[in-house]
């Protein structure tokens, strides 16, 4: 009886479930033509800031949008159905569906004008005119007729393949360039190198420049700011060169005009594995995550990169965690107040929103590595809860033990730190390791500050195979091991470190 | 340190007259109580002193100020010629001359009771470990706990944390241990165990002060008492003079545990039903027998009404007050009226009925006057 | 206190229960001036009485000095508390006292 209540409970659940789930995908007529879209009945994604917004606003005005930071997740959303429309980048578009990428297929006509992709200057580069420098250099370039021919190799025959760029020996200067790593054919990752029409524009620049080049990996939503922040020097990312941008960044002269298509979902139903059966798709999947190029080794870079973060920003928060809750056990309240206002602070803030402060804004003129920004950011946010855990272990301690050594002639801090802290430690050690295990899978936003960790390394993954879900269940479980390794690694330093009370005996001494 | 240390000892000896701790007007002040004002106090080398005197009297702070543990508010302690209330003072070198041992025990719970019994003579005598291990394994051994040397301070009963505790104490030889209500957190099965270690201690000559509510302990144990009351040491004596005969009013109380009942400013006024049914309700939270509550009834009806009253309306108002005192061991309540007034007689006139009645009911008269008031006392 | 009045021909029967101190003795003296004419035995029975005072003492030795004119007086059923207190006064010798 229960059972059967059960049962009809669970399929009228479920039957509401896919009633929801089905009516934002109401079958719709093919969309055959651009002006179609034009109606609010239709959701187009847009790209955040990029040529694709503006010409959708002007010539799309109808339509409902979303705006995308990525192209990858707006490609996934149309094979999805969740968008009837995609507004992007021709080329890259076209580069997508032909590595892969299925269930969508472009409409021939091109949306609005043809926008100008151009070089992004900061306005605080350290080096002199460099907007004359660049245009002086896509002049030159384009006179020996240099550009027609990287355009020729890298977008329409789509050969993929880096020349020998001379590195300066004797560098006068250093560039720092912006890119995004994850658009084919312009900037991306084959294997663990950063490749693509952009990535050559870039070591060509630097060898006119003769200048030592630093390449640095932002989406497209961090690299305007990063470039205003005095970051980089230039960008080099495909970029569009919309009105909006100019207002924040200079330009150089164009370096190529790019057309703006619409992606929308083909006829054809895509699945993950659907064709190939569950097991070869599988197989596929592995091999184009893991093995193609070697992108295993991007992957433990990647893997690399989160577990140094977290491990210097553990060790750092811990000790800067100390100080501060020792500055919160102080006479002076005004040293009481501000440890309290510290924690306050960074507890109150986002991680995220810390991580921008710290590097475009504290450290925005300093020559930082993004990956010392993300340890101090994190150090900070760390210290912040585990002083918290340690005043609170501190406090559990019984004050009687305390006068006691006192008594005894032990001096305050002789007396804190033998008596008070071993025992608060106990207390403490196993709420900080939990907290710990959530910081490593918090620096999984590091990305936004250049950072390629592991979750930024399956997001270029992702741009290159165009999978929707392998890359980030592989994302997950590598996290998950790292948690639990982690996890494991501080409880037997733990036990390691504990006196061990079952073994009765008292260290140093004959008995 | 330990040079001058022992040259120091050596003078006590020679000179016993001599203080190991001074106590020049001491106070402690927190914002709405004053738990010691003016505490005078010399501590000689070989003194065992027990502080009695009800709760809440300072008897814990006086303690706590002697080795700085409560910073004091006024006066000076000097200690084997430091005066340890200076600023610049070395408190933990002083600390280590005084022992302390605590109402709640305060072992270390992290460290196994040998390692507690170590840990001050490694780390602040500068002992070896294996000299600190013999050492805390006699000291253990003496106070029958050399089996729970390895035992961590949760598995001890009360009774034997206290012990190791003193051990502990001890172990650092002090040149005086400071007990703070050693027993008040023990189930009464356990004080005599901690109780048997302090009376050695007291046998060997160590210096001690004991603050306790074990009379019978104090006494026995104590080559002085300080009766604290109120803040200060409302007296100081040995055990025979505290115990036996206090001199003053609030030691006597405490010593004999007296109850009291006190009415003043009584007049024509007063309202005789109600102070019967209070009398009446003392008896009763004292457990008196009926006919002892009718008996002081009846002196008072007979006393107040019969004979004060009436003499105050003739002379004018005049000041009548009433203490009534019972002391359950003594099986006496004790009636003391006083009335400012010229001298009056109550019990001289055989024929007077009431002062009949008096006489009939109570074990034990007594009329004097001074200064112009009439103390009648009466025992029952 | 409570007086409990028994009048039978010319004999009468005071019942006394609870005190007899300064505040009650008047109710008592009241009591006995306003029945006693004629009455040649009195009966005072103080088998309820818990507490007795000079005042009452008092009152009992006026009626006795009136019914030695008029006739007899006994106190009957007093307790050992009360008794202790004729002993003292020396008022087991004046009254008729009848013990419970």
């Amino acid at each position: 009886m229960l059972l059967q209540k059960r049962t009809v409970f669970l399929a009228v659940a479920l039957s509401g479930m896919l009633w929801l789930g089905g009516c934002g995908k109401q079958e719709k007529e093919q969309i055959t033509s651009i002006e179609q879209l034009n109606d609010p009945a239709y959701t187009i994604g847009v790209p955040e800031g990029g040529a694709g917004m503006y010409m959708a606003e002007k010539y799309l005005p109808e339509a409902k949008q979303k705006t995308f930071s990525g192209n990858s997740s707006g490609y996934l959303a149309i094979s999805q159905g969740k968008l009837d429309g995609f507004v992007y980048d021709r080329v890259m578009m076209e580069f997508a569906i032909a590595s892969g990428l299925e269930g969508v297929e472009l409409l021939e006509e091109n949306l609005g004008e043809s926008v100008d992709v151009a070089v992004g200057i900061s306005p605080k580069s350290q080096i002199d005119n460099l907007e004359d420098k660049v245009n002086r250099f896509l002049a030159e370039a384009r006179a020996e007729g240099r550009l027609d021919d990287m355009y020729e190799r890298w977008v329409s025959r789509a050969e993929g393949t880096m020349p020998e760029i001379p590195v300066p020996k004797a560098p006068d200067c250093k560039l720092k360039v912006g890119t995004t790593g994850m658009v084919q054919p312009f900037s991306y990752y084959e294997g663990t190198t950063l490749t693509g029409y952009d990535v050559e524009l870039i070591y060509r620049f630097a060898a006119w420049l003769n200048a030592e080049v630093e390449i640095k990996i932002y989406d497209y939503d961090g690299i305007i700011a990063a470039a205003q922040a005095g970051d980089i020097d230039c960008i080099m990312a495909n970029l569009n060169a919309t009105e909006e941008r100019r207002r924040h960044i200079a330009f150089s002269d164009c370096v190529y005009p790019s057309e703006t298509a619409v992606m929308i979902r083909s006829g054809q139903g895509s699945g993950m594995f659907l064709e190939k059966g569950f097991w070869a798709g599988l197989e596929d999947s592995f091999r184009s995550t893991f093995v193609v190029e070697g992108r295993w080794r991007l992957i433990l870079q990647g893997l690399g990169v989160t577990i140094l973060i977290s491990v210097f920003s553990g060790f750092f928060g811990l000790c800067l965690g100390f100080g501060i809750c020792m500055l919160r056990r102080t006479g002076y309240r005004s040293m009481r107040l501000l440890g309290a206002v510290f924690v306050r602070v960074i507890q109150g803030m986002p991680i995220v929103v810390l991580l921008m402060i710290l590097y475009y804004g504290i450290f925005g003129s300093v020559d930082i590595s993004e990956v010392l920004a993300a340890v101090i950011g994190f150090s900070i946010n760390f210290a912040a809860y585990s002083s918290e855990m340690m005043r609170a272990g501190i406090e559990t301690v019984d004050k009687g033990q305390s006068e006691a050594a006192l008594a005894m002639g032990y001096t305050k801090r002789q007396t804190f730190f033998k008596i008070v802290f071993p025992q608060a430690a106990g207390n403490f050690i196993p709420v900080l390791k939990g907290e710990f295990i959530s910081m490593v899978k918090m620096t999984s936003v590091v990305g936004y500050i250049a950072v390629q960790d592991l979750t930024k390394v399956s997001d270029i993954i992702r741009s290159r195979t165009m999978e929707a879900f392998f890359p980030l269940i592989v994302t997950a479980v590598i996290y998950f091991a790292v948690a639990n390794v982690m996890t494991a690694a501080l409880s037997f330093a733990e036990k390691k470190a504990a006196p061990k009370r079952s073994k009765r005996c008292v260290k140093g001494v004959c008995m | 340190m330990a040079d001058t240390y022992d040259g120091q000892n050596a003078c006590a000896e020679d000179n016993m007259d001599t203080s190991m701790i001074s106590i020049r007007h001491l106070c402690k002040q927190y914002p709405n109580v004053t738990p010691l004002r003016d505490i005078n106090l010399e501590i000689k080398k070989g003194e065992v002193i027990s502080i009695i005197g009800p709760s809440g009297t300072g008897k814990s702070t006086l303690l706590r100020c002697i080795n700085l543990l409560e910073t004091p508010t006024k006066g000076e302690i000097v200690v084997d010629g430091v005066i340890t209330t200076d600023k610049k003072c070395k408190v933990n070198l002083v600390r280590q001359k005084m022992g302390m041992v605590f109402q709640s025990f305060n072992l270390f719970a992290h460290k196994s009771v040998i390692e507690n019994i170590m840990m001050g003579q490694v780390d602040l005598l500068g002992r070896s470990r294996q000299e600190a291990y013999d050492r805390g394994m006699e000291l253990l051994r003496t106070i029958g706990l050399a089996d729970k040397a390895l035992a961590y301070p949760d598995e001890l009963s009360g009774g034997q944390k206290q012990r190791a505790a003193i051990a502990r104490t001890l172990a650092m030889e002090p040149e005086i241990i400071l007990f703070d209500e050693p027993t008040s957190a023990l189930d009464p099965t356990m004080t005599g165990e901690v109780l048997s270690v302090i009376r050695r201690l007291a046998g060997q000559g160590m210096t001690m002060m004991i603050v306790t509510h074990e009379m019978k302990f104090a006494r026995e144990v104590s080559t002085r008492i300080l009766y604290m009351d109120q803040g200060e040491i409302y007296e100081d004596g040995t055990p025979e003079q505290i115990f036996e005969h206090p001199r003053r009013e609030r030691t006597r109380i405490f010593i004999r545990q007296l109850k009291v009942l006190h009415a003043e400013k009584i007049s024509r006024n007063f309202d005789f039903p109600a102070f019967m049914t209070r009398l009446e309700e003392f008896g009763r939270r004292q457990q008196m027998a009926q006919r002892r509550i009718y008996a002081m009834q009846l002196a008072v009806e007979e006393v107040l009404m019969m004979k004060l009253l009436p003499a105050a309306a003739k002379e004018g108002a005049r000041d009548i007050s009433l203490d009534v005192e019972y002391s359950e061991r003594e099986n006496l309540s004790q009636m003391r009226f006083s009335y400012s007034g010229p001298a009056i007689d109550l019990f001289d006139d055989d024929e007077d009925l009431s002062g009949r009645i008096i006489k009939g009911i109570s074990k034990e008269m007594e009329h004097t006057f001074a200064d112009g008031i009439n103390h009648f006392l009466i025992n029952i | 206190m409570k007086i409990t009045k028994n009048q039978n021909g010319n004999s009468l029967c005071l019942a006394l229960e609870g005190r007899l101190d300064t505040n009650t003795a008047p109710e008592l003296e009241n009591t006995i001036k306003g029945a006693i004419e004629g009455v040649e035995e009195l009966t005072i029975d103080m088998a309820d009485l818990d507490y007795l005072s000079s005042a009452g003492l008092r009152v009992l030795l006026g009626a006795q000095k009136i019914m030695n004119k008029q006739g007899s007086m006994r106190v009957i059923h007093v307790n050992d508390t009360i008794m202790e207190i004729f002993e003292v006064t020396g008022f087991a010798d004046i009254l008729t006292i009848e013990k419970a």
